[in-house]
């Protein structure tokens, strides 16, 4: 059991509570969490959009019944993937009554989409999209996050992404763009730790400069997941292999240093059998217990 | 950067995705590793994707021209009527309805035979109201009707097989003939929709459940199919 210095410690200032191990849930994984949640996971995330009213206005009523019964057991995190923040196009009414509606239902912990653009002129195109660091960007994309949780009437959370290009015009690093913006727009951040890794390796950039610099404060979850290393050395952010060593480290450098929080493993592709799964959320457990020993006595800390 | 300029870089960025004429790659850092055009592949590598995950839904169509003529087909349709939602599986249905506007009638009822075929398979309660029958309706002044023709895929002498026997060797192929969706009657509509598939009668029956077709409606529908030259015996391929 922690101190009261320590469980101070852990979580000084933080916006968000520690809601402990969570995963992001897939259908395949539906059979381990309708009886009621395995041991190893303290609350789930899934995708907004697969619960939203898309064809013809009409909600899938399987989806969303299943999603109540996980929901009388754990905590639902809601992340989404169409928000479209950073998009130049008008804000989507449509959207933000499906989703209002949903949350509505639903009562997430989180609420959280990713800060990129997926589209432009009307155009969905599938894809979480980069932006440029600049000035007018951060303002732009801030004012947006506002009007945003007006329409929500909640406080959003915002995730870095994984990127592949870098703009000309980039006037400041990322982990300083994100960072304003969080200020600015009075948000949350989902810290994705594996894709400031490949971010990091694409970019040239130190993880640890990005993990320093982030305002901790406002990490109101922590994202782990895999990676597709191309031949050429470029990586991919696929969600589609376990978590490699450096990411494991860069977690776990960064919950000694700033505190335990709210964390999950994504995993999309190549799903593996759910022991497989929960076997890296044992890991982050392990993890958490390696940092919250050393927080009480380095010497047993060295023991586990 | 005014906004403008913002959505100027988006459009350009959206633009090199789909191959159209844009100065995106200027506005990117090279380095001595990767250069833009290689980093913007990432990008390029999810619009493939998505031509992958839509032309999963078309295999007879695939059949009919080839892989790579099917992905050109997807990849115009999706910069001609691009998805508005993050909704993927919004797109499979449009294409089809897409290629009765702008391409030959046998690729866009071959589509429209697919998706029916994906339909069936994902809904056990499949019945004409599926297909996008009005949309196709109000096209032009010709009359669209679906008008399909089972061909036998391996053998002529397929048609004279005990009916049981027949489906595996069964693909839809589309010509003028006497057929219309709105006359079809359930037990024809289901044979069409389960004839690419190999499914026997009993099976065919068996979805014929709550739809008050008989064996014999089926065997019937079939029989009149046969007589009338709906059915021909030769490969897909080889007639085209």
């Amino acid at each position: 059991m922690l101190s009261p210095g320590v469980q101070l410690r852990a979580n000084p200032f933080r916006m968000f509570k520690n809601q402990g191990i969570g995963v992001g849930l897939k259908p395949e994984y539906y059979d381990h969490f309708l009886s009621g949640p395995p041991s190893s996971v303290q609350w789930v995330e899934v995708i907004s959009e697969n619960f939203l009213r898309w064809k013809n206005g009409i909600l899938a009523s399987e989806p969303i019944q299943t999603l109540e019964k996980i929901r009388s057991h754990l905590p639902v995190r809601m992340h989404g993937v169409s928000m479209s923040i950073g998009s130049t196009d008008p804000l989507c009414p449509d959207y933000f009554r499906n989703l209002k509606e949903i949350v509505g239902r639903i009562q997430p912990e989180i609420v959280s989409d990713h800060l990129c653009w997926i589209g432009v002129d009307g155009q969905n195109l599938h894809d979480l999209l980069p932006l440029p660091y600049t000035e007018e960007t951060v303002k732009w994309v801030s004012n947006r996050i506002l009007q945003a949780q007006d329409m929500l009437g909640r406080r959003l959370v915002f995730e870095n992404l994984s990127s592949y290009v870098e703009f000309e015009q980039s006037e400041m690093t990322e982990w300083e763009f994100v960072s304003e913006i969080a200020k600015r727009a009075d948000c949350g951040l989902l810290l994705d730790i594996n894709n400031v890794y490949v971010s990091g390796s694409n970019h040239k950039f130190n993880p640890l400069d990005y993990l320093k610099n982030v305002p901790h404060e406002r990490v109101a979850q922590i994202h782990l997941a895999g990676h597709s290393v191309k031949p050429d050395g470029f990586l991919i952010d696929t969600h589609s292999h376990p978590v490699c060593d450096d990411v494991w480290k860069l977690y776990q450098w960064y919950i000694q240093k700033y505190g335990v929080q709210s964390t999950m493993v994504e995993r999309d592709g190549n799903l593996p059998e759910w022991q497989e799964l929960e076997a890296e959320l044992i890991h982050i457990k392990k993890i958490q217990d390696v940092v919250n020993a050393r927080e009480q006595s380095p010497a047993v800390a060295a023991t586990i | 950067m005014q906004e403008s300029n913002l959505r100027l870089l988006q459009q350009q960025f959206k633009n090199d995705l789909f191959k159209k004429t844009s100065n995106v790659l200027a506005e990117l850092k090279n380095d001595s590793d990767y250069s833009a055009a290689r980093r913007m592949s990432v990008y390029r590598g999810t619009i493939v994707l998505t031509i992958e995950y839509v032309a999963g839904d078309f295999s007879t169509l695939e059949q009919l021209v080839g892989q790579k003529r099917l992905h050109e087909l997807i990849e115009e349709f999706l910069r001609a009527e691009p998805s508005e939602t993050a909704d993927m599986s919004d797109i499979s249905p449009r294409f089809p309805i897409y290629l009765a506007k702008h391409h030959d009638r046998k690729i866009a009822e071959t589509a429209r035979y697919d998706w029916a075929q994906v339909l069936a398979s994902t809904e056990f309660e499949t019945d004409l109201q599926h297909l996008p029958i009005s949309e196709l309706q109000d096209l032009d002044n010709s009359q669209l009707v679906l008008t399909p023709s089972l061909q036998l895929f391996e053998s002529p002498l397929a048609v004279n097989k005990d009916l049981a026997e027949i489906p595996t060797y069964l693909a839809l192929r589309l010509v003028d003939d006497e057929l219309n969706i709105d006359t079809l009657t359930a037990a024809e509509f289901q044979i069409l929709l389960a004839l690419k598939s190999d499914v026997t009668l009993p099976e065919i029956l068996s979805r014929l459940e709550g739809l008050n077709s008989t064996e014999a409606e089926v065997s019937q529908a079939f029989t009149k199919w046969v007589q009338n030259g709906t059915i021909i015996g030769f490969r897909i391929k080889e007639q085209l």
